[in-house]
């Protein structure tokens, strides 16, 4: 019996006993497509903070590097990196350090940072970690980015508030952070008032930028996780699609992963909708009520591997 | 898509290692494959299992065990099963014990599958105390399945074994003792037997009335690291898969109706695969680099995600013997 050589990805992110978020929903979707996850959790919680109470600890910077160090005195190599979110700017730092470590040994690996710092216009890590962003940004390794539209407003320091500063600041990631690919997850414009918009974008190695837009239905917020199981399904899909021919594999990437993540909100929808009794309207409730929005991410475990686009891209 | 909107829920309180395949790392992906909803709760993150001979990492202390569980108390978290296994520290093992018991007294339906982790191969790796507070677990009433190996069974019910006469005599000791419907034997091995292993099972099908039962298996000439881990989740996960009905059982009752010995042979059966699967991949690696392969092989990481297939097929390629 033959077995084939596996991918390697590490992923840090945190880690709650109950429920869906952090590594808890990156690890299965990857390792269903195959992936060897090295799963380092960076916080060890009994369930994630929307609930309203949550016990755990979070790992110290100490115990991070000596981690590491354990990994590397084994041998560990890596084919990919996922990082999200981490709150603390010591932290995040030697996490800049070890995706220095694994791109120098392989140059090739693939690393997908997701800046979690907050949404519509709340910070929700300290502000210390921002300048540290910027500075793995800048040191050229990251591959792609998966920030929403107020992270890249952040990183950028400039409003994202018609499609004219959305170009620019492509333009930017793309040139003075030499990011090769970007996703901003969700965006919203004057242009389109009805409507999310999720933005793709990809630097040709002779310096063309290919930007698109997909319109989706609004991601409703009460879903926890959303962003984690997006960026590792995400990363799955440009690591098997980036030597392909299509000079265009970011949109075939987002298409893909948008469609399942539709399929898996709507899931998540029906479920909570039945065991509750009742159409979901708001996001705060009882624990019990919170039990019933985690993703449901077991329930549709044959969803991962599909190929399906059922979304249009727009040449932006 | 599987449309299964009652999952069944199960709490996993095990090591987790960031690299490989032990405790919650060897048990969570395949119980996620068929099905279950596992909330896992890891008692140390380790960068790799001790076996490498090198790791690093921390251990949840007691307090910290405790503050974890509060947690899910907080928010009302109620399972279907529970999965215990390596647990070294007394400390560890009594909060982890009032833990399962309090799960269970609050809701009496959930079931405890216990791994009482010992040490394997002749050597101990626990204190005394820890045997003991084993002991006043097994007694508690509270457990629906417990999976020793060899040596755990000799040390829980004081007898040796050294063939089926004898495993035999050790397992209705065992049953005596502790009165736990299921018991599983994991592997057991003949001095005068090379190339086959025991596992062995016992069902309670009366009160004080048990059926027990053995397979005989070629065995794969290696050691694993996490293999009995990857065996008691499967196992636990078989209990979930017939339907909820309590059958009722007699002395008369055959072997091909009692669910464990479907269970057991179904799970040596997919364990079997997964080994043989990571013992080829091992051995390619040996002759691509042109080495020799070991005497005493010794295999660091399982091959559970590539394995995947493996544990949707239920097999059962074995016989069933009456002990």
């Amino acid at each position: 019996m033959t077995v084939p050589e596996i991918k390697t990805i590490l992923s840090i992110q945190s880690h709650v006993v109950h429920g869906y978020v952090g590594n808890k929903s990156a690890t299965f979707p990857l390792q269903c497509q195959g992936w060897d996850v090295d799963v380092l959790n960076s916080v060890n919680f009994s369930n994630h903070t929307g609930y309203g109470s949550v016990k755990g600890t979070k790992i110290t910077l100490d115990q991070l590097k000596d981690l590491y160090r354990g990994l590397k005195d084994i041998g560990t190599e890596y084919d990919a990196l996922l990082t999200g979110y981490i709150p603390n700017h010591e932290i995040l730092s030697y996490i800049g350090e070890i995706g220095e470590d694994i791109k120098s040994k392989h140059p090739e690996s693939l690393w997908l940072l997701d800046p979690v710092m907050g949404d519509e216009g709340q910070l929700y890590v300290s502000e210390s970690v921002i300048p540290i962003y910027k500075k793995i940004l800048l040191g050229g390794l990251v591959d792609i980015i998966t920030p929403n539209q107020f992270e890249a407003e952040i990183l950028l320091d400039f409003k994202i508030t018609s499609i004219d500063t959305l170009k620019t600041a492509l333009k930017e990631f793309h040139t003075r952070f030499k990011l090769k690919n970007i996703v901003i997850s969700s965006c919203s414009l004057p242009e389109y008032p009805n409507e999310i918009i999720t933005v793709c974008s990809q630097i040709t190695p002779n310096s063309k930028i290919h930007s698109h837009y997909f319109e989706v239905p609004i991601i409703e917020s009460y879903f926890t996780g959303v962003g984690d199981l997006f960026s590792s399904l995400l990363i799955d899909r440009v690591y098997k699609y980036r030597n392909s021919d299509s000079s265009n594999y970011l949109i075939t990437s987002v298409n893909e992963v948008l469609t399942i993540m539709s399929k898996i909100l709507q899931t998540t929808s029906k479920y909570a909708e039945i065991k509750t009794g009742r159409k979901i309207k708001s996001k705060m409730g009882s624990a019990n009520t919170m039990k019933e929005f985690e993703l449901k991410l077991i329930q549709c475990r044959d969803l991962y591997g599909s190929t399906e686009k059922t979304f249009n891209s727009t040449h932006l | 898509m599987t449309t299964d909107f009652n999952s069944r829920k199960l709490l996993s309180i095990q090591s987790h290692v960031v690299h490989g395949y032990v405790g919650n790392r060897a048990a969570t992906f395949p119980l996620q494959i068929r099905g279950l909803d596992v909330d896992v709760l890891n008692t140390v993150q380790f960068s790799n299992h001790p076996a490498y001979g090198r790791f690093k990492g921390t251990r949840l202390t007691e307090d910290e065990l405790k503050e974890l569980y509060e947690g899910l108390v907080n928010i009302d978290c109620e399972y279907d099963g529970i999965l215990t296994g390596y647990i070294p520290s007394d400390e560890g093992l009594k909060a982890i014990g009032e833990i399962c018991r309090d799960l269970i007294r609050k809701n009496p339906a959930t079931k405890w599958f216990l791994d009482p982790v010992l040490g394997d191969n002749g050597k101990i790796y626990v204190s005394e105390g820890n045997i003991e507070i084993y002991k006043g677990i097994l007694k508690s009433g509270l457990i629906t399945l417990v999976t020793p190996n060899q040596l755990e069974l000799e040390v829980l019910s004081e007898s040796k074994v050294h063939d089926l006469a004898s495993l035999k005599r050790a397992i209705d000791k065992f049953n005596d003792l502790y009165n736990i419907p299921n018991v599983v034997v994991t592997s057991v091995k003949f001095n005068d037997e090379d190339g086959y292993l025991y596992s062995a099972g016992s069902t309670r099908v009366s009160e004080k009335l048990y059926k027990s039962f053995y397979f005989k298996v070629p065995v794969i000439n290696a050691s694993f690291s996490g293999s009995g881990d990857l065996f008691s989740a499967l196992l636990a996960s078989d209990y979930f898969k017939g339907s909820e009905e309590q059958k009722s059982f007699t002395e008369e009752t055959p072997l091909s109706e009692l669910p464990l010995v479907h269970s057991l042979n179904e799970v040596i059966s997919t364990v079997e695969k997964v080994l043989q699967l990571t013992y080829d991949h091992e051995i390619n690696r040996y002759k691509s680099a042109g080495q020799n392969v070991p005497a005493n092989l010794k295999i660091n990481d399982l091959k559970v995600i590539q394995g995947k297939k493996y544990y949707l097929q239920y097999l059962e390629k074995y016989q069933a013997h009456s002990l």
